[in-house]
């Protein structure tokens, strides 16, 4: 869902941050470099492909039921047009995330990345909540979300996606996490 | 479109690489062993311009034109929504376009700095050639706008798109003013750095 992509985008780069804290704290501008082009790379490979995924598979579960629009893009170049806000969503938060990493790492306050991360997982976790109902009951369009046609979000095959996904992305991110510590 | 985008992601790297091979094989030889810093600039320019250009602008096309973003070879793509396995298709297209700038940018420098940059041009012209032949023979599926089904069983149902239907060609355009001006930019600060 796009409200909890974007706490996790900046948890996202808040963890790399930390992954590569020995990089940051080096001073070398290569390294820190390297650390940026990670984070871009890690965004536009195991971020904004579940994005678009959830977009264009389940439109309005994807934007919470916020907008009708989002059900019918087909052959209508503004509002297909959100592609572009839908990627940003997903790029550009990890690299605040990251940024923000760096920052706090370079000031000596490494402690208030982590603090960081698990204040954007508890973030998501609390929007879940919020938004319990819409998350965990699927209505395939805004009509249908009127009309309170729902299905589980645990049936087949909607609750397949979501798992191949969600290994897919917290799978990626331990693996990397762990990669640049050790190559820190 | 798809036949274009993910091997244009690639070209675009190896084309940044080949204007900045002074500066590239430069800092390499300065570098010894480790990667330097032109690695990585060059990189961050070839994954920003896929990630933010190309993806963005072919997932555009592709959730509002679906059947002519691919001229028409799978009717998959218009039959995303709410099917898991077809909805991975636009993923897999924003992950290949990356990888593409990432396997391009790898490709170039190892040529660039291992004496077989005689190599980069000719690559990423072929590839460039090939695409456009590959969009060329599926002739006249670019010019005409509907469904995969219409393509392949109607044909006369479809709109050309110099009649502008639903406003695509505005929308195209838009897309390739934002496309040409990004890669101009690029290109005229790797010609700049070198």
């Amino acid at each position: 869902m796009l409200a909890i992509d974007v706490p996790i985008a900046v948890l996202s780069g808040l963890v790399l941050a930390e992954g590569g804290e020995k990089l940051i704290k080096s001073g070398d501008d290569d390294k820190r470099l390297f650390l940026r082009v990670f984070a871009l790379m890690y965004a536009a490979i195991f971020i904004a492909p579940i994005t678009v995924y959830f977009f264009l598979g389940w439109p309005a579960w994807e934007v919470n039921y916020m907008w009708e629009w989002v059900d019918d893009i087909l052959d209508k170049p503004h509002r297909a047009g959100f592609a572009f806000v839908l990627l940003a969503c997903a790029v550009v938060p990890t690299f605040l995330g990251l940024e923000l990493g760096g920052y706090l790492i370079r000031k000596g306050k490494e402690k208030w990345v982590r603090i960081g991360y698990i204040a954007m997982l508890v973030l998501t976790g609390l929007i879940i909540l919020a938004l319990y109902d819409m998350t965990f009951n699927v209505f395939s369009t805004h009509e249908k979300y009127r009309a309170g046609e729902s299905y589980s979000f645990w049936t087949f095959p909607f609750v397949a996606g979501w798992a191949i996904t969600a290994a897919y992305f917290w799978g990626s991110l331990i693996v990397f996490y762990l990669w640049l510590k050790k190559r820190s | 479109m798809v036949q274009i985008d993910i091997p244009a992601a690639f070209i675009s790297s190896m084309l940044f690489l080949d204007v900045g091979r002074t500066v590239v094989k430069r800092e390499a030889k300065e570098a010894g062993e480790k990667r330097p810093a032109a690695y990585y600039r060059f990189l961050f320019r070839s994954v920003f311009f896929a990630g933010a250009v190309i993806a963005p602008a072919g997932i555009y096309l592709l959730a509002g034109w679906p059947g002519w973003e691919q001229i028409y070879w799978t009717e998959r793509v218009e039959n995303v929504i709410f099917h898991w396995v077809n909805a991975m298709l636009p993923a897999l297209f924003v992950l290949a376009i990356v990888l593409g700038a990432y396997f391009g940018h790898v490709l170039g420098y190892y040529w660039l700095t291992t004496g077989r940059e005689k190599l980069i041009r000719p690559t990423y012209l072929t590839l460039l050639v090939a695409v456009s032949v590959l969009v060329l023979v599926n002739y006249p599926s670019f010019t005409l706008m509907g469904t995969y089904q219409q393509y392949h069983h109607d044909p006369q149902a479809m709109t050309p798109v110099w009649e502008n239907p639903y406003d695509f060609v505005l929308g195209w355009v838009l897309v390739m003013v934002y496309f040409t001006a990004a890669f101009v930019y690029l290109l005229v600060k790797t010609i700049k750095e070198a």
